[in-house]
């Protein structure tokens, strides 16, 4: 309670906000997911709902809320750990008090730990109940499938590892920076490329292979499709435009109707398996924490260093 | 003594002038550079698609990745302009008088100055004016972009992603956050209060816009109008005796020999498929109304901002 007192204190405002947000978006999440779980209680009853059988189960009913509350935490995810972290070094050095407070407190790196740990915790927390919250909306949104790579980096571990390094560099910035708002702006820009980032490197966690049975089809959850080909009768491969441009000569050949089977080709997806997400989110999350504990390193030594005006 | 004051104020606000002025300009000639280049690549991807799939060359294949390159850049160019406004609102606006009194220079400047409100119109007003263009610039850029990538009129499928609009959004939000960092006189809780209320304003003014679509939907023949009506509310079959209009439900069950068995397609003799939409000649109307909306937000915003600041205590 007295961490919660004093982080809470110390940031009322950046905690205020992100103690709204987050629990916020959790509740709306939460109550989402529990109505789209109630609609196939009815499943196996004579008046059961089409939700029962497809995919898309809620697509019809859902899918604008579902769509708007993700769309919230993907941001939130990114947002809270930016207000919480860049102001906790920006406003004394801003408002001169670490002039004052850095002499005073004997060592810097206690001085630093008590002032970001509260934060971190009471952070934790509050996206924490946002990341489960948006891993149950999205597993209610898909009932029938394994959700796998679905909305992977905004839900769940995979959000909290990605908040809490983004959290780390929200301290090293407002540490370099100094000031609040160009802290923020640079954080905006940051926090694009940290996204951007997470989502170039996820296919390389591991090898991409030909996807099997249900896992060829295009759309819906589970794998994590990298790319498509075409397989010819002949078993040469050739890229998906030309297989498109091939398909669509041969309808045009046919004039119109569809041609012998034999002579398609056959569309080949490539990507990683849901059963190996668990891998996957593993070897992340092992290197988000290694960046997570670098950046936080670098904020020490900026802050060890750091000339106090 | 005016560029003095510019001066001054460009220096004070620098940062956040330089990312969201700086930025949309950014952002226009990007998007003005991928529209000219999607408008050139267009007969050669055209001619590309013509070949025969054995034949289609290296220069073909470049040419069909670059289009793809530009598709990609089209929606996020698109995304980041229908957000450029409210965030440029929000940092620019929430800072300007609420960073003042946080860092206690207010007091000083407010006795200097003759008046509390020529102040802070010396305060606002040019990077309101900067902004403005830098909207203004964007949503023509925008609506360039978008005119060449679809081929065909805008309308209510890409409302809010072009034109005049995005200059109101900036308005508004800039009014709104001048007012809130005044009443709160400090910079993070500022920023956070406008945001939360920004989310509050596009929220509502969706939720608005839509009532409001529904409301004044009407009856209309399906076919030609397909691509450009944006939300269809309803769809039945209309008379073209009598002009009254039945769901496909009562449809199916009075006229079951006109429907396909297989595909479900078909029209009862005498009956018109018919869509309940807004028009599409509407659109105008419809971003009148918001802009309308919009202003009108930061006028009442501005105002209460000359009467706070008038009363406000200097600390």
């Amino acid at each position: 309670m007295t961490w919660a007192r004093l982080a809470f204190k110390l940031q009322p405002s950046s905690i205020g906000f992100a103690a709204f947000v987050c629990l916020g978006l959790a509740a709306v999440a939460l109550w989402l997911a529990a109505d789209m779980r109630s609609v196939l209680e009815a499943c196996g009853t004579p008046d059961e709902p089409n939700a029962c059988q497809v995919m898309y189960a809620f697509q019809d009913t859902h899918m604008n809320a579902v769509f708007l509350t993700q769309t919230g935490i993907g941001l939130a995810m990114y947002g809270i750990p930016l207000v919480l972290g860049v102001p906790i070094l920006t406003r004394e050095i801003e408002h001169k008090t670490a002039m004052i407070a850095w002499p005073l407190a004997g060592s810097r790196l206690k001085w630093l730990a008590w002032r970001v740990l509260p934060v971190l915790v009471v952070g934790l927390a509050v996206i924490g109940v946002m990341a489960f919250a948006a891993d149950q909306l999205a597993q209610a949104y898909f009932p029938h499938n394994e959700i796998a790579f679905d909305r992977h980096g905004s839900r769940g571990i995979s959000l909290v590892t990605r908040s809490t390094l983004m959290l780390a560099a929200a301290v090293l910035l407002g540490a370099v920076i100094g000031k609040l708002l160009p802290g923020l702006l640079i954080g905006i820009a940051l926090a694009v490329g940290i996204s951007t980032a997470m989502d170039a490197a996820l296919p390389h966690w591991a090898s991409s292979t030909e996807l099997t049975g249900a896992e060829t089809e295009i759309y819906g959850p589970g794998p994590l499709r990298t790319g498509a080909q075409y397989r010819l009768a002949d078993g040469r491969l050739i890229s998906a435009q030309e297989g498109e441009i091939l398909v669509q000569e041969l309808y045009e050949e046919n004039g119109g109707e569809e041609p012998d089977p034999a002579l398609m080709p056959q569309q080949v997806m490539y990507g990683i398996a849901a059963d190996r997400y668990g891998e996957v989110l593993i070897r992340e999350s092992a290197a988000i924490v290694a960046v997570t504990v670098l950046a936080s390193a670098l904020a020490v030594a900026v802050v060890q260093r750091r000339r106090p005006e | 003594m005016l560029l003095t004051q510019l001066r001054l104020l460009w220096r004070m606000h620098r940062w956040e002038g330089t990312f969201f002025i700086g930025g949309a300009l950014l952002l226009s000639g990007a998007m003005a550079i991928v529209a000219w280049q999607l408008d050139a690549s267009r007969d050669t991807m055209v001619a590309c698609y013509e070949q025969p799939t054995d034949a289609l060359s290296a220069e073909c294949r470049s040419a069909i990745e670059w289009g793809n390159t530009l598709a990609g850049a089209i929606g996020i160019l698109g995304a980041v302009a229908t957000v450029a406004p409210f965030a440029a609102g929000i940092f620019l606006g929430a800072p300007l008088v609420s960073r003042e009194i946080e860092h206690r220079t207010a007091p000083l400047a407010w006795s200097l100055s003759p008046s509390r409100r020529s102040w802070l119109a010396w305060r606002a007003v040019p990077l309101l004016v900067l902004l403005l263009v830098a909207l203004l610039v964007l949503g023509q850029a925008s609506a360039y972009l978008l005119e060449t990538a679809e081929e065909s009129e805008l309308g209510f499928r890409q409302f809010g992603m072009f034109g005049p609009i995005l200059a109101a959004r900036g308005l508004a939000v800039f009014g709104i956050g001048l007012l809130v960092g005044l009443a709160l006189g400090r910079v993070l809780p500022a920023l956070l209060v406008t945001a939360l209320a920004t989310v509050a304003i596009v929220g509502g003014m969706s939720i608005g816009r839509d009532l409001l679509m529904r409301e004044e939907a009407v009856w209309m023949p399906m076919g030609d109008q397909a691509e450009v009506v944006h939300m269809v509310f309803d769809s039945g079959f209309q008379s073209d005796a009598t002009g009254e209009v039945i769901t496909w439900e009562e449809a199916y069950n009075r006229f079951p020999d006109t429907f396909d068995e297989m595909t479900g397609e078909g029209e009862p003799p005498g009956m018109t498929s018919v869509w309940k939409v807004v028009p599409p000649e509407a659109f105008g109307l419809y971003v009148a109304r918001e802009i309308g909306v919009l202003v009108l937000a930061f006028v009442i915003a501005g105002a209460a901002t000359l009467a706070l600041v008038h009363r406000r205590r200097p600390e």
